[in-house]
C-alpha cells in the first residue's frame, strides 16, 4: 500500500492525474461500476496467512484468477504480454491495472494501454498446495462466475439443466475430454462462464482432475449409458457396500477390487431348484452380475482410466434359473418369478403397491429370475448356505410398510400417522 | 525530483554491469526470513542465490540477470539475460533466504565473454490511445522491462510517446529512445557504457534510416532533412558505440537524431561529446556509465521563467528544433555513484570559447529546466546525494 500510495502521490506531483481507484481483492473489483479504470491489488496472503490469488486457467488471452474473496477474468488483449506466461497453479500477487467491465453478464478485467505485468507477481508454488477447484453443485454454478469448479451431478444433453458443457477451450482425447452421450450423469471440471442465464462450464483438465466424471447413482432412475466405449473414463460409483456383508452388484465397467473383496458369480441351482450355488470369480466384467462382500463400509467409489462399456447389464442364466444385472432401480410387479436377496440368505418376492411406486432394487445391482412357484430359495457360498448370521444386505427397502389394525395400507411414514393402533414390520405400534 | 518521481517506491533492483578492476573477496550478506530484506542498498545488481522452503535454491549470476523488480512484501520478478523480456517470479513467502554477493569477482565476465548476451527484442511501443496517463508506461512487450535500467530517465506518460530499444545478439542493449508521436520528435536517448560494450573501433556505419518502429507517419525521414540546412545530430553518437558494426548503425536511425546547426554539432557539443565518450572507454573513470542525451522539446524553465523549448520555425516546416541541447551523466565506481548534467543553447554557433566545464550543471537543475526526472530508477538515498550537485574535480573537468 506504501507503494501505491507513494506512485500516486508523485502522479500528482506531476501535476496531471487524479488518483486512480486501487481495489485490494476480486470481490471489490466485482463490485466497481462498469467503465471504471482501477488498479487490482492482490495481496501475497490472505487475512489467515495462507497464499492468496491463484491462476486457475489461462488460454489465449483469457486469464482465470481467485482470490480469498472470488474469481476474475483478467483479459488481455493481444498487445498485453504477461509475464512470465501465466500458468494454471502459479500465486498471483501484486498490482495490475485495468478497465471493469461487464461482457455477457460475466465481469471482467479489461486490458487497457495501461495493463502490464511489471508489478506482478506470478509465481510457481514450491511447497504450497495445488489450487483446487470449488466443489459444487449444479444449480450453484452462476453463483462461481470465473471460477474453476468441480460441478456435480450435471445431467448432459438437456435443455433445462443447471449447467450446460461447452468444450470452448478445445481439449481433446489427450486431456481425457470427450463429449458424453445426452443423458448422462456426470460431474465436470471447468471454469464457469455465462450464456443468459445459463452456466456454461468450459471443461479444463488439471491435476488428478478429469474434466468429465461419470456418476453411476443407485438411485439414478435415468441413468444412460454411453452410445460408444469410453476409454480412460473417470467414475463416481455411488453404491452403498456395508462391511462384511453380500450384495449383488452388476456395473458397466471392469470395476477393480482388491484381495479384501470377496466375489462369486452365479454357478447352478440344486437339483431340486431350492439353492443357488454360487462361486468365486477373479474380477468384475463390465455388465456381469456379482455377488460381492467388502471389509469396509463405503457409499461411493471413484474410479480412474476405466473402460465404460455401452453395452446393456448382463444375466447370467443356469437351467433356467437367472441372474439379471441392472443398472437403473427396477419397480417389480412380481408374479413371483422376480425374487430379490434379503437379509437371511432366502429370496422374497418383491412387494408392489400402487400406493407407493418406489423401486424396490436399487440400480447397479442384479435379482433372480426363477420359475414363478418355485419354493423358497437360498444361496450357497463356498458349500456354505447363507443364512441371518451371514452378513447379508438385503434389498428391501429400508423404510417399513405400515397397516392399520383392519389391514389397509397407510404408507411408510410414522410421522404423518394419526394416533391409533398399527401394524408395523409384523408388530403392533401404539401412535398416541 | 527525487524521492517520489521514483517508479516504484519500493526498492527497484536494476541492472548495473560493474567491473571490479581487482579480484576481491566475496563476502556475503544473508537473510534468513520469509520476508527477505531488499538488496544492499547501493543502487548496483548483484548475484542473487534464492533458497527455496523446499530446500532448493537457484542462482543467478550478475552476467545472466538483466535487471530484477523487487516489490515490497511481495516478491520480485527476476529477468535474465537468456530470456530477455520473460521474468521468473518468486514470492518471498516461498523463499527461506536470498544471498546476495556484495563484491562480484573481476573474472565473470571475462572467463565467461558475452556468453549470456543475447538477443533483445527490438521492440516497439504501441502509440498509447488515452491521454491522461498516470500509470506505468505507455509501451509495450520487451521494452517495458527495459525501463527499470539504470539510465532511463522517467518515463513521458501523457500518453504520446513510445520507447524503443535497439539491441544486438553480441552486445545486448545498443540504446533506448523515447519518441513523442505527437511532436514528431525524440524526447530522449539514454544508454551504458561499460567494459562489456568495448571499443573495437570498429567505425562509422554512416547509413542514416527510418526507424521501422515507429509508426511511418510519425517517424523522421529524409527527406525532413534535405537541403534544411540542418545536421542530423547524433544523441548516443557513433563514436560511443563502437563495439561492433551491427551496433554502430542502430545510431543511425534518425530516431536518434535531432536538426542541429552543423556549428552546434560539431563545435561545443562535440566537445562534450568527446569528454564523455573519454569517461565511457576508460574503465579507471568508471565501471558503467549511464548516459543519457537529448534537445529541449518540451517547456523550458530558466530562472523560474517558462518558456517553448523549442524555435518557433520548423526544420523543414515538420520537425522541430530545439533550443537547448543537453546530457545527464552517471557514473558509478566502486560502488560509489556521481552526476553531472551539461547544458548547451543550440546556436548557429561553434561558440569556441565555451568549454564542457562551463556547460556543467547539476542534474536537479537539469530537472528543473527539462521538467524530466533523469536517474529516476536510482535507490532514492543516493539519487538526492547524487543529483544535488556536482564537483568538477570528480569528472576531470
Amino acid at each position: 500500500m506504501l507503494m501505491v500510495a507513494a506512485w500516486l502521490c508523485c502522479c500528482h506531483l506531476h501535476g496531471r492525474a487524479q488518483s486512480m481507484t486501487t481495489v485490494n481483492s476480486i470481490a471489490e473489483w466485482n463490485a466497481l461500476p462498469d467503465n471504471t479504470e482501477a488498479l487490482l491489488y492482490l495481496a501475497p496472503t490472505d487475512n489467515a496467512g495462507k497464499p492468496n490469488a491463484r491462476v486457475l486457467h489461462a488460454y489465449e488471452g483469457e486469464l482465470y484468477i481467485r482470490d480469498h474473496s472470488g474469481a476474475l477474468l483478467v483479459y488481455l488483449d493481444d498487445d498485453v504480454v504477461c509475464n512470465p506466461a501465466p500458468r494454471h497453479n502459479q500465486h498471483v500477487a501484486g498490482w495490475i491495472a485495468g478497465k471493469k467491465l461487464t461482457v455477457g453478464g460475466m465481469p471482467r478485467l479489461q486490458s487497457t494501454w495501461r495493463t502490464n505485468t511489471q508489478r506482478l507477481v506470478l509465481a510457481e508454488p514450491v511447497t504450497e498446495p495445488d489450487v483446487e477447484p470449488q466443489r459444487i453443485a449444479a444449480d450453484a454454478a452462476a453463483d462461481h462466475l470465473a471460477d474453476w469448479v468441480y460441478v456435480q451431478d450435471v445431467r448432459t444433453g438437456t435443455t433445462a439443466a443447471d449447467v450446460h458443457i461447452d468444450n470452448r477451450f478445445g481439449l481433446t482425447a489427450a486431456d481425457y475430454w470427450h463429449m458424453p452421450t445426452d443423458g448422462s450423469r456426470v460431474d465436470v471440471s471447468g471454469i464457469v462462464g455465462i450464456e443468459g442465464t445459463t452456466a456454461l462450464v468450459a471443461p479444463v483438465c488439471y491435476a488428478d482432475i478429469r474434466p468429465v466424471t461419470y456418476v453411476l447413482d443407485e438411485n439414478d432412475e435415468q441413468f444412460t449409458l454411453p452410445q460408444t466405449a469410453v476409454d480412460h473414463a473417470s467414475v463416481r460409483l455411488k453404491r452403498t457396500f456395508n462391511a462384511n456383508e453380500w450384495t449383488t452388484l452388476a456395473v458397466p465397467f471392469n470395476m477393480p477390487v482388491d484381495g479384501t473383496t470377496q466375489l462369486r458369480t452365479f454357478d447352478r441351482p440344486t437339483d431340486d431348484g431350492s439353492i443357488l450355488v454360487f462361486t468365486e470369480a477373479d474380477g468384475i466384467e463390465a455388465g456381469k452380475p456379482y455377488l460381492i462382500q467388502m471389509p469396509t463400509t463405503v457409499s461411493e467409489l471413484n474410479f480412474r482410466d476405466v473402460t465404460l462399456s455401452p453395452a446393456a447389464a448382463q444375466t447370467t442364466t443356469t437351467d433356467g434359473y437367472q441372474f439379471v444385472g441392472t443398472y437403473r432401480p427396477l419397480l417389480f410387479d412380481s408374479d413371483g418369478s422376480e425374487r430379490l436377496l434379503d437379509s437371511d440368505g432366502y429370496l422374497y418376492i418383491p412387494d408392489f403397491s400402487d400406493d407407493n411406486p418406489t423401486p424396490q432394487l436399487q440400480g447397479m445391482r442384479a435379482y433372480f429370475v426363477v420359475p414363478a412357484d418355485a419354493p423358497q430359495i437360498r444361496i450357497d457360498v463356498d458349500g456354505t448356505l447363507l443364512d441371518d448370521i451371514s452378513g447379508i444386505r438385503t434389498d428391501r427397502p429400508a423404510t417399513s410398510r405400515i397397516y392399520t389394525i383392519s389391514g389397509q395400507y397407510v404408507g411408510t411414514d410414522l410421522n404423518a400417522l394419526r394416533p391409533g393402533l398399527y401394524i408395523v414390520n409384523g408388530k403392533k405400534l401404539f401412535i398416541y | 525530483m527525487k524521492n517520489n518521481y521514483r517508479l516504484i517506491a519500493s526498492l527497484t533492483l536494476l541492472v548495473c554491469l560493474c567491473f571490479a578492476p581487482t579480484l576481491r573477496t566475496a563476502a556475503q550478506t544473508t537473510t534468513e526470513t520469509h520476508t527477505p530484506a531488499a538488496p544492499p542498498n547501493d543502487g548496483k545488481m548483484h548475484d542473487m542465490t534464492i533458497t527455496l522452503l523446499n530446500g532448493t535454491s537457484v542462482s543467478y549470476t550478475l552476467t545472466e540477470l538483466d535487471s530484477v523488480t523487487f516489490l515490497d512484501g511481495i516478491g520480485m520478478k527476476v529477468y535474465t539475460m537468456q530470456n530477455a523480456g520473460t521474468s521468473v517470479d518468486y514470492l518471498f513467502s516461498q523463499m527461506s533466504k536470498v544471498d546476495y554477493l556484495v563484491e562480484r569477482q573481476h573474472d565473470d565476465l571475462d572467463t565467461n565473454a558475452n556468453a549470456n548476451w543475447n538477443i533483445l527484442l527490438n521492440d516497439y511501443g504501441d502509440v498509447p490511445t488515452a491521454a491522461d496517463g498516470q500509470l506505468l508506461t505507455p509501451v509495450s512487450g520487451a521494452t517495458r522491462n527495459m525501463a527499470w535500467r539504470l539510465e532511463y530517465p522517467r518515463l513521458n506518460t501523457d500518453g504520446t510517446s513510445q520507447v524503443n530499444v535497439w539491441a544486438t545478439n553480441a552486445y545486448g542493449v545498443t540504446l533506448s529512445l523515447e519518441w513523442d508521436n505527437e511532436k514528431v520528435a525524440n524526447r530522449w536517448t539514454c544508454y551504458q557504457m561499460h567494459d562489456g560494450l568495448p571499443n573495437n573501433s570498429v567505425g562509422r556505419d554512416d547509413t542514416w534510416k527510418e526507424d521501422p518502429y515507429i509508426p511511418t507517419a510519425t517517424r523522421s525521414v529524409d527527406a525532413d532533412y534535405k537541403g534544411s540546412g540542418y545536421s542530423r545530430g547524433h544523441l548516443c553518437p557513433s563514436m560511443d558505440r563502437q563495439s561492433a558494426r551491427d551496433q554502430n548503425a542502430q545510431t543511425f536511425y534518425f530516431s536518434n537524431a535531432h536538426p542541429q546547426w552543423q556549428s552546434h554539432n560539431g563545435g561545443i557539443w562535440e566537445k562534450i561529446e568527446k569528454v564523455v565518450n573519454g569517461w565511457g572507454f576508460n574503465s579507471s573513470v568508471r565501471d558503467t556509465l549511464y548516459v543519457v542525451k537529448a534537445a529541449t522539446i518540451d517547456d523550458v524553465v530558466l530562472n523560474g521563467t517558462t518558456s517553448d523549448g523549442v524555435y518557433a520555425q520548423k526544420c523543414n516546416g515538420r520537425l522541430i528544433v530545439p533550443k537547448y541541447f543537453y546530457m545527464a551523466v552517471l557514473k558509478v565506481k566502486n560502488g560509489k555513484y556521481s552526476a553531472i548534467g551539461f547544458w548547451t543553447e543550440h546556436t548557429n554557433d561553434a561558440q569556441s570559447s565555451n568549454t564542457p566545464a562551463k556547460c556543467a550543471i547539476s542534474i536537479d537543475e537539469l530537472e528543473r529546466r527539462t521538467g524530466i526526472d533523469f536517474f529516476c530508477n536510482l535507490p532514492d538515498a543516493i539519487e538526492n546525494e547524487v543529483e544535488a550537485s556536482f564537483q568538477l574535480s570528480d569528472w576531470g573537468l
